[in-house]
Order: C-alpha cells, then sequence, then structure tokens
C-alpha cells in the first residue's frame, strides 16, 4: 500500500550537475535549456532565409514616396539630413539655454573651487613672493643671511604618508577643477562670440597685420552704430 | 560672578599649557572629527598657529569660543593625548591679511598669547580679528578701533576684546580706554600715513611692534616721500624690521613689520 511505503523515507534522485573542472562554464545544460537555445537559433534562420528570399525577388522597379529624398549609402539608407528643421528663433533660444548652461556649469566650478581653497592652503610651498628685510649695518645683514640659510636647512614635520597622499590628491582635485573652469569659459567664449555673430550688425573679420595680439581664433570688429 | 571667574581662569590655564614653542614640536594631535578625517595638526612657526593636515591643509587658531564659526569657516576638532576635545578654526590668508602674511614667511607676527594688541582699522573685517582674539588667550586683550559694528558683536562673545567705535585717526577720544599695548596692526588705507604713526607713538610700548598692510610701493620706492614712515625713521624712533610682498593673493600690497623704540644692543 502507498501508506506503508511513505512511512519509510526512499532516497531522492538528484539531478546531474556540472563536473567541478567544467564549472568555469557554467550549469549543465539540461533539455529544456536546449530547446530553449534551438528555438532562438531557429527562429533566427528562419528570418534570415525569408530577408534573402525577399532581397532575390526584389521589384527593380519598385517606388516609395520616401525615395524622393533619402539615398543609399553602402547599402544603407540615409534619412535627409536633420540640420534646418528649426526656425531661427528657435535656434537663437536653444542657443541661449546652451550658453546659460555652460554659465551654470561655470559658477558651479568656481563655488566649488573657492570652497577648496578656503581648506587648502598650500602651507608646504616655499612662498614665491618677495621679502625684504632691513639691517642695520652690514653685520646685520650678514646675521639675517645666516639666519635665512638656517631656516632652509631646518628639518620639515613627519606627517605619516597616508595623510600625505591625502593632501596630494585634494591639490590634484583642486588643479582639475580649475583647469576645468578654463575650458569651459573658453567654450563659453566662443559660444557668445558666434551668438553675437549671428546678431544684426555690420562687422567684419580683421586681417593678419591689424590683430593687435596673436590668437588663433579669427578676431572681428564690429562698425560703431550708435543704439537707441 | 565667583563661578564665572573660575570658568574664566581655568580656561585661561588650559589655554596657557596649549601653548607650544615655535620651531616644529614633536608632539603632535589626532583629528578624529568628520570634516578632516584622520589628519594631524601641528604647530606652525608661531606660538598659537597651527597646521592640520589631512584631506584639506590649512592654517588654524584655537577656537577661543567653542562650538562658534563666525563666518562659515570650518571647525575641526582633534582629540588630545589625554582624551579631551580641542577645536580649531580655519584661517583662510585669501580673506585676511595676516594668515596671507604668515603663508608669505614673515619672520615673526610679535603677537603671543598673552600679549595686548590695537587694531586699528577702518571698516575693519571680523576675520583677522577674531583670529587674533584667538592667538591673544584669555590673558591677553584686543584693542579693536575703527567704524564697524561687526566689531562690537564679536566682542559680545569673545571676553578679550574691546570695541572702540571712533575713527583710528582721533588718538586723544580713546585714550581714556586704550592702554599701553605691545603690538599695533594696522589695516587703514595706506594714504593717511599720519594715523599710523601717531596711534604707534601714543600707545605701543617702547620695544613694541607694528604691523602695516601698505602699499608695495611704498617699501620700494626711493624718493623720500613715498616712504610712510621716512621721517621717523630718520629720528630713529620706528626701526624697520622687514616687508613681506603678499603676492599671489593680493598683488601690490605688501605688509610692514617694524619696531618702535627698539633698545640699543
Amino acid at each position: 500500500m502507498s501508506s506503508l511505503r511513505n512511512a519509510l523515507p526512499r532516497r531522492a534522485h538528484k539531478e546531474r550537475a556540472q563536473p567541478s573542472s567544467r564549472k568555469k562554464l557554467g550549469p549543465l545544460e539540461k533539455h529544456k535549456d536546449y530547446v530553449v537555445r534551438a528555438q532562438a537559433f531557429h527562429k533566427k534562420e528562419e528570418t534570415i532565409r525569408k530577408l534573402k528570399e525577399k532581397a532575390a525577388f526584389k521589384n527593380p522597379d519598385e517606388f516609395y514616396f520616401k525615395m524622393i529624398n533619402t539615398k543609399l549609402v553602402n547599402g544603407v539608407h540615409m534619412p535627409e539630413s536633420q540640420a534646418n528643421k528649426y526656425s531661427e528663433e528657435e535656434l537663437m533660444l536653444m542657443k541661449t539655454q546652451d550658453i546659460g548652461y555652460i554659465m551654470q556649469k561655470i559658477q558651479s566650478e568656481k563655488k566649488k573651487i573657492e570652497k577648496l581653497t578656503s581648506v587648502l592652503h598650500s602651507t608646504d610651498n616655499q612662498p614665491s613672493n618677495k621679502h625684504v628685510r632691513f639691517a642695520e649695518d652690514r653685520d646685520e645683514a650678514k646675521e639675517i643671511l645666516e639666519q635665512i640659510s638656517r631656516k632652509e636647512s631646518m628639518p620639515t614635520i613627519d606627517i605619516p604618508y597616508r595623510i600625505k597622499k591625502k593632501t596630494s590628491v585634494s591639490y590634484k582635485e583642486l588643479e582639475e577643477r580649475k583647469n576645468r573652469l578654463k575650458g569651459l569659459e573658453k567654450l563659453y567664449e566662443d559660444m557668445a562670440l558666434k551668438k553675437e555673430l549671428q546678431k544684426k550688425g555690420k562687422k567684419r573679420k580683421l586681417r593678419e597685420d591689424e590683430i593687435v595680439s596673436p590668437t588663433s581664433k579669427p578676431v572681428y570688429k564690429w562698425r560703431q552704430e550708435r543704439k537707441r | 560672578m565667583r563661578s564665572i571667574l573660575t570658568a574664566q581662569q581655568n580656561l585661561a590655564r588650559l589655554y596657557s599649557r596649549q601653548m607650544c614653542t615655535s620651531t616644529y614640536a614633536q608632539s603632535s594631535t589626532r583629528i578624529s572629527s568628520s570634516s578632516v578625517q584622520r589628519g594631524l595638526v601641528v604647530p606652525y612657526r608661531f606660538e598659537g598657529v597651527f597646521i592640520a593636515k589631512g584631506k584639506e591643509d590649512f592654517i588654524c587658531t584655537r577656537n577661543l569660543v567653542p562650538g562658534e564659526a563666525l563666518y562659515g569657516e570650518e571647525l575641526i576638532f582633534v582629540q588630545n593625548e589625554g582624551g579631551t576635545e580641542v577645536e580649531y578654526r580655519v584661517w583662510n590668508p585669501l580673506m585676511s591679511n595676516l594668515a596671507n602674511a604668515i603663508m608669505c614667511g614673515v619672520t615673526n607676527i610679535w603677537v603671543k598669547p598673552g600679549s595686548r594688541i590695537l587694531y586699528l582699522g577702518d571698516d575693519v573685517c571680523q576675520i583677522t580679528l577674531s583670529h587674533l582674539s584667538d592667538l591673544v588667550g584669555l590673558d591677553g586683550l584686543v584693542y579693536v578701533v575703527g567704524l564697524s559694528d561687526v566689531a562690537v558683536k564679536m566682542a559680545e562673545k569673545r571676553p578679550n576684546v574691546i570695541t572702540v567705535f571712533q575713527k583710528p585717526s582721533c588718538i586723544g577720544k580713546y585714550r581714556m580706554v586704550v592702554g599701553m599695548v605691545d603690538v599695533i596692526y594696522a589695516d587703514i588705507h595706506s594714504d593717511e600715513v599720519h594715523t599710523i604713526t601717531s596711534n604707534i607713538i601714543y600707545y605701543l610700548r617702547a620695544g613694541g611692534h607694528y604691523l602695516v598692510y601698505t602699499r608695495a610701493s611704498n617699501i620700494y620706492s626711493t624718493t623720500r616721500g613715498k616712504d610712510p614712515f621716512a621721517y621717523h625713521h630718520r629720528q630713529k624712533e620706528f626701526t624697520p624690521i622687514e616687508a613681506v610682498m603678499l603676492e599671489p593673493i593680493d598683488r601690490e600690497y605688501a605688509m610692514a613689520v617694524g619696531g618702535f623704540r627698539m633698545p640699543e644692543e
């Protein structure tokens, strides 16, 4: 009877697993995993076969209205260019928004640099400024010179290595932020110049010999016009 | 009343024990606060001035009014070996001329814990003032002469600051309040030289020192007219000791340090 058989627990049969030498290939594939893989493969095969069939039976006189403005470049359809989809005012608006965004980023970088410089005074660096000392006579001047040389040979504080690392990391961050600010400001100037050029107003490009300070970018001069 | 006095005395004693020598001392205290994580506070060249190194690297003074940051600067807490907590305040050289001068390598600022300072300024900036008061400690005094209400507010919290709401040029008007001082720190527009000189002669003790924030051209030019203290140099009353150009941060300005009626050696 089934109830007596259920009294003695029978050992459950375990599924075969991936052998330990092949563990890096993942779990052992069973029939259900094979079925999933095979179906995906055959589906792809079928699609490719159908597409090849369609290409073989292509009508050379086919016409679609989108063919008027598109072209085939290396076998790929190139849709018409997205360039002049916006009107002048929309373009100007978008350019102001771009400039505004860059300005935002410039200001946030400036604030961050300010915060960093308030706690990163470079205490280790030798001061690069002039230091004038006054002496009564030559003897005192010699004394002062000796004092200076003695100070320079004085030993510096022993700071553990990990703290030095932390400080240098902070200084690097400050450097990077300053460079980033420079790049952003350059970008802002370029964009502002382009925007000015698009506005009305008679302007001309200065020739090489007229430019006062040589720059790689072109320099423009606007005509003097009295504004209202 | 007596409890306040004893509390003040205890604080003063604590502060005097914190004084370290001006050479690079071996004793350094570790920091365990969130702002400067696991760094080091080491005394710098002058008494009362420290450098903190960690993720940040700055110059600081010990806070006289613990728990209060006056102008939004950072406070750091340090665990002493004894287990007590000490608080330091960041001293920003970009905002304070004195810190700038210290970073630029002034040999001596002559301000020690326990000394008396006369701070002259029009539109007094509270930053240098607060740090001077920290440096000087509860034993010393800072007299502030200037037309600024910010200084008056600060004096309410700090017991060693005495404000005189008066123009620094009227030396007679505050002679009842201000006594003889050891150091005069002048942050006045350098064209009004006579205010500085008259204050020095009136209030600075013999053998005292002055720190003046002037234009760099005053130090370098050779024409007699420009040097503000030329007359007094000739009279041998003022001896110039040094002048530091506050260069990368503050072009065209310098901090001139000199002595008044220095005793002949």
